[in-house]
């Protein structure tokens, strides 16, 4: 079980997140302009758990592998997303002239 | 996106399409890999059609899901046949039975094409430009950036580790549709007047340079092609995100709207410039060196010829990225898009994309890490 | 052994006057930015001759013979355990000797700023130009590795692109730094090709070891490189020629020239620094760093350069006998001296008495940095005081501003290669060079030198002595009163380069610089000087009897030479024939058809099945989702197109 946090702990950590907005969604919802920074927060924490408990490994009857370099390669997508995020605040702040 | 009720969909939708690539590049298996895959895919195509006013995005949508449908159909097929020579779809094991009949030099060329398909290679490329420009800016930025490095990644692993014994045909394929997407993507990307289908058509082939590093098979070229994706990354999401804020705000997309614009906002042209700089391999900025090492890397099978198209490929690239830099900074406009303000966190993340453009050449242990790691 | 600190400061003071003046230039220090960037390139000066006196008189030396050293190597880069890239510092006597003359003539230009660019609204951010341009030659002229010579280059060619493009409002000086940028870029890219080929054969950046590697017969690269071949020349051979490319494209060696007479459009300073003392002799320092491998491994390539050289020499120095424009013939006399040194670089062997070449080539790329900056800052100093560029409207201005009439004649008599001046030693040297190792260049050397004096005594008549004949000319010749000749800051360098271009010749030059770091004496003989000397004054007079008066013979002798001077003043139509390849040529044959096939075959194609799909899916749908079938049908041809391929053909 601890072979699987650590080896799949960028999905597990998307999927949480997954989980945390459908709640948020059910449970009636949040502004936007509140719920942004909380992504914000939450993808920052993937970010940075990219840096630690790299190592290589197989999953499942080598249906899931993972090696430093792969971790590296998932790790680039994170900070990118986030970046994203700050970009659909722009209407938030700054609505268009329409 | 404009003040949507549906943000933590969108953002699900995200989130999921990135589940799916994470799980691709991990995947051993060839059912895991193409069901995350599709789960890379289908969550794209819906946040395509999230500009629900603009009838050009739901195109973009539709025909995106259509056309994936069509190379995951051929994917499915060959990965069908693979199975079919080899018995196995576990990828060591197929790695291993694999012997170059014609029978399975079919399958892998089927294969190749659905790669060929999801990096916008030509000639399977034709898809890409109507979805970029009716997507909104956020989606077009995350096909163009994050999608095609995660295939990229998945790409090398399955060529290097799974295709090895097929080495010699890949290596063609690999040479002859780099050279056809460099060439085609650039003449494209020299007519374009739209900074969406502009950006398009030089991210075709920019992925063409990619393929240039992935073909010399070695440490090299793992590392090279990681680098220069990161780099893309980087240079790429500058120059869509000051794209995506004029757009936003004034709802102007060509090329030469563009003109003057330093006289009025100076921080978003140098962010642009800075990112064309890089994109265009003008040293020294990190796509220089990112252009440098994937050709030092193709150049180790000497293939001249090769090596030589594609450095002339990086002139021609070179006009056009300094045409929209010299309509940007030279260019006298009667009325110039107006003084944008822009909200700090656009500014912080459109700094934090410049830094990396200038460090990430700068500090050579980005590049020995990655390299250590592989 | 030099302290790497106080080489590395060199190049560094005038970066940090880059950075001060860049950031904080326009809005803290605006009236002392000239100072300020004057005072760091004074120190960074003084360092430079300290450095050359520890160098060639204390530690430089072991055994007699001037030693390579490298105090500073940091890897930087790691491509594979022995391929990287470093940043180092080489001290070796050319390295040193291009130092002191950076830093020389970008101190004197800097001083002469003071007072030229004086009331310039951009003042600030000049002098941070300047500094910026000043770091990169420095760099490239310490660089211990090829690539790392790479990377000051491209800096080189961007900060030269600022200064040229100075006067951003002048619509000319933008066209004229983007030509020089284009066609350097050119070049650029065989030299960087070039480095790949030779990176890849020696598996090594470093100067040092590339040498090594390349020029010792039993090693594998060059037995590898011999066998390996790519349109009937080895590897080798193609790289280095593509260096030289490169090296050609900066130093503006024919036919690659054509940036050269355009640039002029810069402030008349900057043309001062970058035309005539530091970037276009970096082709030259290029070829000479890598001197070993051109002369042992790939003779064939020097030869080339030989001719390279010759031609342009004689090419330039025919061109600049009808231009008008003081600055333009300024430009083409640059490219024709510089044909000088690249010749003399090719006819040169390694190693002992053959080596004259080499030792040569430097002594008059020193002396020439004298004497051109010389020529340039004093044409500056003409063209403040006229307001116009063109020789027409100058004349007799002798008397108006005798310090700069004087430097101005020492530069045109050291030019013209008059004994004891600087340019006769220098110039003999390369004559003997060419009269040892390639008759044909001799003689073509030998015109051209005299070519050179008539040409610029020409200018210097047309200047200081005979009315000025131009449309405009009065117009400034009634109000001349309101300033002199310039103030002190203006005055001071051309007494400085004065010096040394009467001085600069007695400097036993072979003690210090030649092939394998052996002194070489250097030897007269005056038999051999008479027919240059004796050229030279010939063309002295024939200049002194055509332009010292105002009279019609210039006009006579243009007339019955008509297709010549036509041809010559025309610049022999190599910018027209470029644009006519350009143009005419590349887009009818290449960008026509390409056009057209886009637009009838790739977009006829897209509307034909575009067009039919619509008419049935616009009954079903109320979108044009027509171009998914076409977009499936191309997939699916690519497919089968590879399938066919790899399986009946390869």
């Amino acid at each position: 079980m601890n072979e699987v946090l650590v080896l799949m702990k960028n999905e597990l950590a998307l999927t949480a997140i997954i989980f945390f907005l459908l709640i948020v969604k059910i449970s009636g919802g949040m502004a936007n302009r509140k719920l942004l920074p909380v992504i914000h927060f939450l993808l920052l924490l993937n970010f940075a758990l990219g840096f630690f408990f790299n190592k290589e490994g197989n999953l499942f009857g080598d249906m899931f592998y993972t090696t430093p370099l792969i971790a590296l390669q998932k790790h680039f997508k994170p900070w990118r997303l986030s970046y994203f995020t700050a970009f659909l605040r722009l209407d938030e702040t700054n609505p268009a002239p329409s | 996106m404009k003040r949507t009720p549906h943000l933590p969909e969108f953002v699900t939708l995200m989130l999921a399409a990135m589940l799916g690539m994470d799980l691709m590049i991990s995947s051993a298996n060839m059912l895991i890999f193409y069901l995350s895959l599709e789960l890379a895919t289908i969550p794209v195509a819906a946040m395509a059609s999230f500009d629900l006013e603009k009838k050009t995005s739901s195109e973009g949508a539709m025909k995106m899901i259509l056309s994936s449908a069509f190379s995951s159909g051929i994917l499915l097929f060959g990965i069908s046949l693979l199975y079919g020579t080899t018995g196995t779809v576990n990828l060591p094991e197929l790695s291993q039975s694999l012997n170059g009949s014609p029978l399975q030099i079919m399958a892998f060329v089927f294969f190749f094409a659905a790669f060929a398909f999801k990096l916008s290679v030509v000639p399977f490329h034709l898809w890409t430009a109507d979805v970029y420009e009716g997507s909104p800016f956020a989606v077009t930025a995350f096909l163009s950036v994050i999608s095609k490095g995660a295939v990229a990644f998945i790409f090398i692993t399955m060529l290097y580790h799974v295709f090895q014994p097929m080495l010699h045909i890949w290596y063609m394929m690999l040479v002859i549709l780099a050279v056809l997407t460099m060439v085609t993507g650039n003449l494209f990307a020299l007519r374009q007047q739209n900074i969406k289908r502009f950006l398009a058509f030089s991210s075709i082939a920019q992925v063409g340079f990619i393929l240039v590093g992935i073909s010399s098979y070695g440490t090299m070229g793992v590392v090279s092609a990681t680098y220069f994706i990161l780099v893309y990354i980087f240079s790429n999401l500058a120059a869509f995100g000051v794209a995506s804020v004029i757009a936003e705000k004034t709802g102007k997309e060509k090329i030469d709207d563009y003109k003057g614009l330093y006289q009025t906002n100076p921080f978003l042209t140098w962010m642009m410039a800075l990112a064309l700089f890089s994109l265009a391999g003008i040293p020294p900025t990190a796509g220089f060196f990112g252009k440098l090492f994937l050709l030092t890397a193709g150049a180790s099978r000497a293939d001249y010829w090769f090596i030589l198209i594609a450095a002339l490929n990086m002139i021609i690239s070179l006009y056009y990225y300094l045409k929209v830099v010299r309509a940007m900074f030279m260019d006298k406009n009667e009325n110039p898009v107006e003084r944008l303000h822009t909200s700090n966190s656009v500014k912080l993340g459109l700094i934090i994309c410049g830094a990396g453009i200038v460090f990430t050449g700068l500090f050579s242990w980005i590049f020995d890490y990655i390299k250590s790691l592989s | 052994m030099p302290n790497a600190t106080t080489i590395a400061l060199i190049p560094l003071l005038p970066f940090a006057g880059f950075v001060l003046l860049g950031l904080f230039g326009r809005k803290y220090v605006k009236n002392y930015a000239g100072l300020i960037g004057t005072a760091l390139l004074l120190v960074s000066a003084a360092l430079a001759f300290y450095t050359a006196y520890d160098y060639f008189f204390v530690a430089g030396k072991v055994n007699g013979v001037y030693q390579q050293l490298n105090p500073m190597k940091i890897t930087w880069l790691a491509f594979s355990q022995n391929l990287s890239i470093d940043l180092g510092l080489t001290v070796d006597p050319i390295s040193v000797m291009m130092l002191v003359v950076v830093t020389l003539v970008s101190l004197m230009v800097h001083i002469y700023s003071l007072g030229y660019m004086k009331g310039e609204k951009r003042f600030s951010t000049y002098y941070a130009f300047l500094g910026l341009f000043t770091f990169s030659m420095l760099g490239l002229v310490l660089s211990s590795n090829i690539f790392q010579i790479y990377i000051f280059w491209e800096l080189v060619g961007v900060s030269s692109f600022l200064l040229i493009g100075f006067y951003y409002n002048k619509p000319s000086a933008v066209a004229a730094s983007k030509k020089a940028f284009i066609v350097t870029r050119f070049a650029d890219l065989g030299f960087l090709i070039g480095i790949l080929i030779l990176s890849n054969q020696a598996g090594t950046l470093d100067f040092h070891q590339m040498i090594a590697t390349l020029t010792s017969p039993e090693s594998n690269a060059v037995k590898n490189a011999a066998a390996s071949s790519f349109l009937g020349l080895s590897a080798i051979t193609w790289g280095a020629a593509l260096v030289f490319i490169g090296g050609a494209g900066k130093s503006a060696m024919f036919p690659l020239h054509i940036w050269l007479p355009d640039a002029m459009e810069g402030p008349t300073p900057v043309s001062a620094l970058i035309h005539a003392a530091t970037m276009v002799v970096a082709g030259v320092y290029l070829v000479a760093r890598m001197f070993p491998v051109f002369s042992i491994t790939v003779p064939a390539v020097l030869e080339i350069i030989a001719w390279v050289g010759a031609i342009s020499a004689i090419f330039a120095a025919i061109i600049a006998c009808t231009q008008t424009d003081i600055k333009r013939v300024l430009a083409y006399s640059t490219m024709s001296q510089i044909g000088f040194m690249m010749f003399a670089l090719g006819v040169s062997k390694y190693g002992g008495e053959a080596g004259l070449g080499y030792t040569a080539s430097m002594f008059h790329l020193f002396t020439h940095a004298m004497f051109k900056a010389l020529l340039f800052l004093g044409a500056g100093a003409v063209i403040h005081y006229v307001h116009s560029n063109d020789m027409q409207d100058m004349g007799g201005l002798r008397k108006k501003m005798p310090i700069t009439h004087i430097t101005f004649l020492l530069a045109c008599l050291a030019i013209a290669g008059v004994p004891p001046f600087a340019g006769f030693f220098s110039k003999e040297e390369i004559l003997l060079a060419a009269y040892h190792g390639n008759t044909a260049i001799y003689w073509i050397a030998l015109i051209t030198s005299g070519l050179t004096a008539f040409y610029m005594f020409r200018l210097y008549f047309s200047i200081f002595w005979s009315k000025p004949s131009g449309a405009n000319s009065h117009r400034h010749s009634a109000d001349d009163h309101h300033h002199g000749e310039g103030g002190f800051a203006m005055m001071l360098p051309l007494v400085i380069l004065g010096a040394g271009a009467v001085f600069a010749g007695f400097i036993p030059f072979g003690e210090f610089v030649s092939t394998d770091g052996k002194p070489l004496a250097s030897h007269f003989h005056l038999m051999f000087s008479i027919a240059p000397v004796a050229l030279g004054l010939t063309g002295i007079a024939i200049a002194w009897v055509l332009y010292k008066k105002q009279n019609s013979k210039p006009d006579k002798l243009a007339a019955s030479l008509s297709g010549l001077y036509k041809s010559s003043y025309n610049k022999f139509y190599i910018d027209e024939i470029y644009l006519f390849v350009t143009k005419k040529v590349l887009f009818n044959l290449i960008g026509r058809p390409a056009a057209w096939f886009d637009r009838n075959i790739v977009d006829g194609f897209v509307n034909l099945t575009g067009n039919t799909t619509v008419l049935i899916s616009e009954k079903i749908k109320k979108f044009q989702s027509g171009k998914v079938q076409l977009y499936a049908i191309a997939f699916l041809a690519g497919v089968i197109v590879l399938t066919v391929l790899f399986i009946y053909v390869l």
